[in-house]
């Protein structure tokens, strides 16, 4: 057993931190939810740039060829800072879709966008996958799809009730696949609401077998992990640093044991979910077989933790916290969100229960 | 990152297998349930000799003390494998795990040449005289006196959460040396042989049936000069070193919790709800309940593994130990009372469940020890929170 980064991950992790501290200030992320961008080009570009777009395509195709721990590292780091890019979609689900199903002419058609930059990708029917009819109909409903509104492809999952799944790829100028706004109350990303009907057009060269189907799943829980433990290792930062600063009764806050314990709480909170989210971004490549499991763990304890830590971080900061003056309430909308994509707290739960129903 | 063993980890772990299936018998296990008090006590030191010969008591130590001079992740093999084992409690560890690193640190060559060896193999038993009647998480406050006679040092007052006082060879006793220096600046640690003179010791009742604990009382105990550990008035950083050791050892329950949550699942399946139409396991609550301290234990484990990566430079254990015994003990304790509620469901009328209730009732109650011992979960959290965090006093 060796948990822990090596130094080029640890390198990997300083770099994005200087990246997104340069291109993704607060006053970045406040000015999106002002804007009708589809997400934030300059960080996106700036990303693509340093290489980090590519993090899960080969060199031949213009990526850097890293691996899923690196690219857990950057989605961290993005949802500590609260950015607004499709990196999950895109440069993870996407790009690892593409690169194990995709034809050589499909491959080289949309990897180098995906690593430069040029495309954002949206993916849909997962958990839920698209049905697909005898006659080659296809219904599926999705909202909300985080970055749908604005991407350039659609990425769907087609299952036409055997054991593989098809991968259909949509441009968005498509007919048949309709992409409406759908708004929430996360002002740091946009969502769409996806409506498809008509027939089968091209899909990815190969299926998605069980297993492939398993390492989406994996990829997705653990991507939206990692991304959520960022912004509840922020909110945790936020209300210690006030619960130093603001004085009440003569003293810091942070001297009552009211405040003290709930914070050590988070921390031990948070220390464990560190724990199962490098663990199943480290299973997605080295230990396929327990992937979607651990995956679907860490992304349960993260849909609790998480919500958890920005809750209580609004309650630190008192009357303040309640305002738009202090971003606490960004995290709880962006957790509130997470919650809801990628599978919902209760089909995590389902999945663990339905394995200890396999162990019994 | 490497979440596997190695091939070398792999190798060791088959041989710690091996090793515990030949030797943690059937018949052992029932000569071991058969004897109580000193006679257990002395079966138990045996048993740590034959892990000691083993080459599994104390395998990161450094040659020069017996140990193998191996990584700390092969301690974690060998404690994560007597827990899987189903090992009996390791009463040894007082000595093993907290005093002998705090000698091989902190005390003199010949004391460590004295005492360390005879750790390792179970010669010597050892306790720990910190707490008293009127200072517990308050320790810094203690008020047992030792008052310097010539080259003796005359030992008076009443310590109390003494573990295995009443059968072991030495205490190693927090005493105030100094009453002018502020409270935790006038502490000093001394050996003190349980055979001497003016040492009254009295074991407590727990609220588990067992008498693990003690109340010490020191009239007039006189011991020489050469007993003190550490510097004069120099005892409160020997204490903490040995609390930092204290709670490492303690958060190899990350490995028990996960052991725990097999046996519950094992549980759920063997047990027939009070009608006998259904098996626990088949309800929906009794796996949700299962599913959520499993998880919780799955993390236990990974955080035992990545924090034991953190010390592996050999440093001594920080403050982050607090997030390991805070996190496990609590789960140790939501752990056992849910296996009484999962038994709560089945027909106690049965004198098969009735017994299993009887087995899991005694590791229930244990597990309210482990929120205070080695410093109660709150103060776990003054610790994390002024030490990890860096939130004032």
């Amino acid at each position: 057993m060796q948990f822990s980064f090596t130094e080029d991950q640890e390198m990997i992790r300083q770099s994005v931190l200087e990246l997104v501290a340069r291109a993704c200030p607060i006053s970045e992320v406040r000015a999106f939810g002002q804007s009708e961008a589809a997400y934030s080009d300059r960080l996106w570009q700036d990303l693509a740039g340093a290489g980090f777009l590519g993090a899960l395509i080969p060199e031949a195709h213009g990526g850097s060829d890293l691996g899923m721990l690196e690219a857990g590292i950057v989605l961290e780091v993005l949802g500590g800072a609260l950015a607004s890019v499709p990196y999950l979609s895109t440069a993870v689900a996407a790009a690892d879709l593409i690169g194990r199903l995709g034809s050589d002419t499909q491959k080289a058609q949309w990897l180098p966008k995906i690593a430069a930059g040029q495309i954002s990708v949206a993916v849909a029917g997962w958990p839920e996958a698209a049905s697909v009819s005898d006659d080659g109909q296809i219904q599926g409903n999705w909202a909300p799809v985080a970055n749908a509104a604005g991407a350039d492809l659609l990425l769907v999952v087609l299952n036409d009730g055997g054991g593989n799944a098809q991968v259909g790829v949509l441009e968005n100028s498509n007919a048949d696949a309709m992409v409406k706004e759908f708004p929430t109350m996360d002002s740091t990303r946009r969502f769409g609401a996806i409506k498809l009907t008509g027939t089968v057009g091209e899909c990815l060269e190969k299926p998605l077998d069980p297993a492939g189907q398993a390492r989406l799943g994996a990829i997705l829980a653990a991507g939206a992990a990692g991304e959520m433990m960022g912004g509840a290792a922020r909110a945790m930062d936020m209300a210690t640093s006030y619960a130093k600063e603001r004085i009440q009764f003569g003293r810091p806050i942070g001297t009552f044991q009211a405040i003290k314990h709930m914070l050590a709480d988070q921390l031990v909170a948070l220390e464990g979910l560190r724990s199962i989210v490098w663990y199943a971004l480290w299973s997605i490549d080295h230990a396929p077989e327990e992937a979607l499991l651990a995956a679907v763990t860490a992304k349960g304890v993260a849909d609790k933790v998480v919500l958890q830590i920005a809750s209580e971080n609004i309650q630190v900061h008192g009357g303040s916290g309640f305002t738009t003056d202090i971003d606490a309430h960004l995290y709880v909308k962006r957790a509130q969100l997470d919650r809801m994509i990628w599978g919902p707290p209760s089909h995590h739960t389902d999945l663990l229960e339905q394995r200890l129903a396999e162990l019994a | 990152m490497r979440l596997r063993d190695s091939s070398e980890e792999a190798t060791f772990r088959a041989y710690v297998r091996t090793w515990l299936g030949e030797n943690l018998t059937d018949q052992w296990r029932q000569d071991y349930a058969s004897l109580e008090g000193r006679e257990r006590i002395d079966f138990l030191r045996k048993w740590q000799g034959q892990l000691y010969e083993a080459g599994l008591a104390v395998r990161s130590w450094p040659n020069a003390y017996g140990g193998k001079d191996a990584p700390l992740t092969e301690d974690l093999i060998v404690f994560e494998e007597l827990a899987n084992h189903d090992a009996p409690p390791d009463v040894f560890r007082i000595g093993v795990r907290i005093i002998a690193p705090m000698l091989m640190k902190l005390a003199r060559a010949d004391q460590r040449e004295t005492y360390v060896p005879r750790i390792a193999d179970g010669r010597d038993l050892w306790s720990q005289g910190f707490s008293e009647p009127a200072f517990g998480s308050d320790l810094s406050a203690l008020t047992t006196r030792a008052v310097r006679k010539g080259d003796k040092f005359v030992i008076n007052g009443q310590k109390v959460w003494n573990t295995y006082g009443h059968l072991a060879d030495y205490c190693l006793l927090l005493a105030r040396t100094n009453q002018n220096a502020p409270p935790h600046k006038g502490l000093s640690t001394f050996v003190v042989p349980l055979t001497t003179k003016g040492i009254d010791i009295r074991p407590l009742r727990q609220m588990n049936g067992q008498q693990d604990f003690n109340e010490i009382f020191f009239d007039d105990v006189e011991i020489g000069e050469e007993a003190l550990v550490g510097e004069l008035d120099g005892g409160w950083k020997v204490a903490m070193t040995m609390l930092d050791f204290e709670r490492r050892g303690i958060s190899v329950l990350g490995f028990g919790c996960r052991r725990l949550y097999e046996k519950l699942i094992a549980l759920a399946r063997a047990t027939r709800t009070r009608d006998g139409d259904h098996n626990l396991i088949d309800l929906p609550d009794v796996r949700e309940n299962i599913a959520r301290v499993g998880v919780q234990a799955r993390i236990a484990v990974l955080n035992n593994h990545r924090f034991a990566a953190m010390h592996s430079e050999g440093s001594v254990p920080g403050p982050e130990t607090s997030v390991q015994k805070l996190h496990t003990t609590e789960l140790n304790k939501t752990m056992h009372a849910l296996a009484l509620d999962l038994i709560g469901r089945a027909d106690l009328t049965n004198p098969q469940v009735r017994k299993s209730f009887s087995s899991w009732e005694r590791e229930y109650l244990t597990s309210f020890g482990m929120t205070i011992a080695g410093g109660t979960s709150q103060i776990q959290r003054n610790i994390i929170s002024e030490r990890l965090l860096g939130l004032p006093r």
